[in-house]
């Protein structure tokens, strides 16, 4: 038992690298157990045939050689380069690793990106513009973003409008797209502009419709706290002037809303068209009938029906006036607002400007690590197919090897 | 050797230069002063590694890797240590990758490998007067030393070489092999009660008093280097 605790010391005792308790120990124990004596003196005595070993001279030329070797790795390109990247790098194998995570991070960053089917850095919500002039009841919607820049260029831009009447401008352009020749459609446009100035907007606006032939159908505008206020309009004006006036009024601020309705009323007004000619066809017969009438009580119930066909008739009538005006003249609403509060810049606030700086950092941190999440994944199929594929590999060539 | 690493004196022999010295000349690429380095201690690191490969081909080749790697890595030489410490280090630590990967390809035959006819002249010369009876036995048990460290695992075989051949301390070792004291202790009476193991094992093999003739591959080295 002992000698199993003495046994590891006896090296150390030999050497005299022992502490006084572990000596007194090993000492005490050596005199009584023979065996671990007889171990002692062994070891001793196999070191001192170690150190009897004579030390050699090394074979002749050895500097020689070691000198020619040296020469020749100061003197040969890629063993110095890869000895001065050695410097940098080192050889250590956590800097390899670093060096293999950083590179599979920045490969799945780019993955992500490249593979990523948004649109990365979408510059603003996409407007969508749908025309449906040949349906029944058509609408042509066009809603643009709050904070579009440039409402009317994008419009010109996104409308499809045939190249060859491009060239004629956004007014008759939208003109064929919104208005085939022989289609009555109502068209209605709702706007939201921010303005700075109010009055001068204002008086800009009616002007320009008056200019276009239109009027202006009401009004009413009102005034809020210090200089905030506003007011808003509703213009009627020609059809044929409806986009170009509408995008001029655009220009008078920022467009915070804009929505643009087509009312195809084609099959209604011709089916009253259609209702009002055999109103008048069966008037003229009544008339005829009239005519043949004998007794008075024949000629009042034919009158009577003729009024009613009549009062039809005219009803009628108005209808499709009011169609007609309607078509003729669109309507567009106008609210003008003051302009929004713009949130106060953080400039200035040196607490402000760290946190925002250290919230824009986050940010980018959580979509490059959202990038890079969706890079792994776009890259598993192929990860896995390669790693089957080299492990496959693999253990063929192993097994052939075997 | 026209060694200037300080650049002042071009007269003052290079033996003369601190190796701190040689070596920031060496770094700097001097050959001349890394040159007046391998002459310094290129005994130390041959015998290092002869006594670690057992025979003087693998020895030469294993120190001479050793100086190169040195000197290819002197930059990374910062000086926190002895250069001789470092330079030990490194030739350490050819011989274990030399040992790894060669124990790969093929199991390294020590105990074929003649025991240093080099070693027998400097011994001769160093004693001529001993007598041949005495000369013999003494060969014989260094031989039988030489092959028992030869079959010790690699860990064991440097501490051993390190310890009781080349007489480094405790303290320098653990600085050689990159350990901590009371590993190298551990280490090291390990490795010693198994070259006691091993040398013990030798001679029960030969119980009989060893004779030359008895023993063919140590005869045909003494042969040959007898007088």
């Amino acid at each position: 038992m002992k000698c199993d605790r003495v046994r590891p010391h006896l090296s150390a005792y030999l050497d005299g690298v022992i502490g006084r308790s572990d000596r007194r120990q090993v000492e005490e124990h050596l005199a009584e157990c023979a065996g671990c004596r007889a171990l002692t003196e062994e070891l001793g005595r196999n070191i001192k045939q170690c150190r009897s070993l004579p030390e050699l001279a090394p074979p002749p030329g050895f500097r020689q050689k070691v000198e020619r070797a040296v020469q020749d790795a100061a003197a040969d390109p890629p063993e110095a380069v890869r000895l001065r990247l050695g410097r940098w790098w080192g050889d250590l194998r956590w800097k390899r690793a670093a060096v293999a995570v950083a590179g599979a991070a920045l490969l799945f960053v780019v993955a992500g990106i490249a593979l990523d089917e948004r649109v990365p850095w979408p510059t603003a919500p996409g407007q969508l513009l749908v025309i449906d002039a040949v349906g029944e009841e058509g609408e042509a919607r066009l809603v643009a973003p709050a904070d579009a820049q440039e409402p009317a260029a994008d419009q010109r831009r996104r409308a499809p409008v045939p190249p060859a009447t491009e060239a004629a401008g956004a007014q008759t352009a939208g003109q064929l797209t919104l208005m085939p020749r022989d289609r009555k459609i109502i068209q209605n446009a709702d706007l939201e502009v921010a303005v700075t100035d109010f009055r001068r907007s204002f008086q800009e606006i009616v002007g320009l419709t008056e200019a276009a032939g239109g009027f202006v159908e009401s009004s009413n505008f009102w005034q809020g706290e210090g200089e905030s206020r506003g007011g808003s309009l509703r213009l009627r004006v020609p059809q044929d002037r409806f986009i170009d006036l509408l995008t001029r009024i655009e220009e008078q601020g920022q467009v915070l809303q804009k929505s643009i309705h087509g009312q195809d009323v084609t099959q209604a007004y011709v089916d009253i068209d259609a209702r009002l000619r055999a109103l008048r066809v069966q008037e003229e017969r009544l008339l005829l009938i009239l005519g043949r009438a004998n007794t008075v009580g024949e000629v009042l119930q034919v009158e009577a029906e003729r009024t009613r066909v009549r009062a039809e008739i005219e009803s009628l009538t108005a209808t499709l006036q009011q169609y007609d005006r309607l078509v003729s003249f669109s309507t567009i609403a106008v609210n003008l607002v003051p302009p929004r509060e713009v949130p106060p810049p953080p400039a200035g606030d040196l607490w402000g400007r760290l946190r925002a700086a250290f919230l824009r950092s986050l940010r980018w941190l959580a979509y490059l690590g959202e990038q890079a999440l969706l890079g792994l994944f776009a890259l598993a199929p192929v990860i896995v197919l390669g790693g089957a594929t080299y492990l496959g590999v693999r253990g063929y060539l192993r097994r052939r090897r075997a | 050797m026209a060694v200037n690493p300080a650049g002042t004196d071009p007269g003052l022999p290079a033996a003369s230069f601190p190796d701190e010295l040689l070596v920031s000349a060496a770094k700097r690429g001097d050959r001349a002063a890394f040159g007046e380095l391998v002459r310094r201690y290129e005994r130390k690191v041959y015998n290092l590694a002869y006594r670690y490969a057992g025979n003087s081909d693998d020895a030469a080749d294993l120190a001479q890797e050793a100086f190169l790697k040195a000197f290819c890595a002197l930059g990374t030489f910062r000086g926190r240590s002895a250069f001789s410490t470092w330079l030990y280090r490194v030739t350490a630590n050819v011989c274990l990758d030399a040992l790894r990967g060669r124990q790969r390809r093929r199991t390294l035959s020590l105990d074929q490998a003649p025991p240093g006819r080099e070693g027998d002249r400097e011994w001769e010369l160093a004693d001529p007067r001993a007598d041949l009876e005495e000369q013999v036995q003494r060969r014989e048990v260094q031989s039988a030393v030489h092959r028992a460290i030869g079959r010790l695992g690699p860990e064991h075989r440097l501490v051993v070489v390190l310890r009781d051949l080349q007489g480094f301390s405790y303290q320098e070792i653990s600085r050689i092999l990159g350990l901590n004291l009371g590993t190298v202790k551990s280490r090291l009476n390990r490795a010693r009660l198994a070259l006691r193991d091993e040398l013990a094992g030798a001679e029960l093999s030969s119980a009989q008093p060893v004779s030359r003739s008895d023993r063919g591959d140590k005869g045909a080295a003494g042969g040959g280097d007898n007088p």
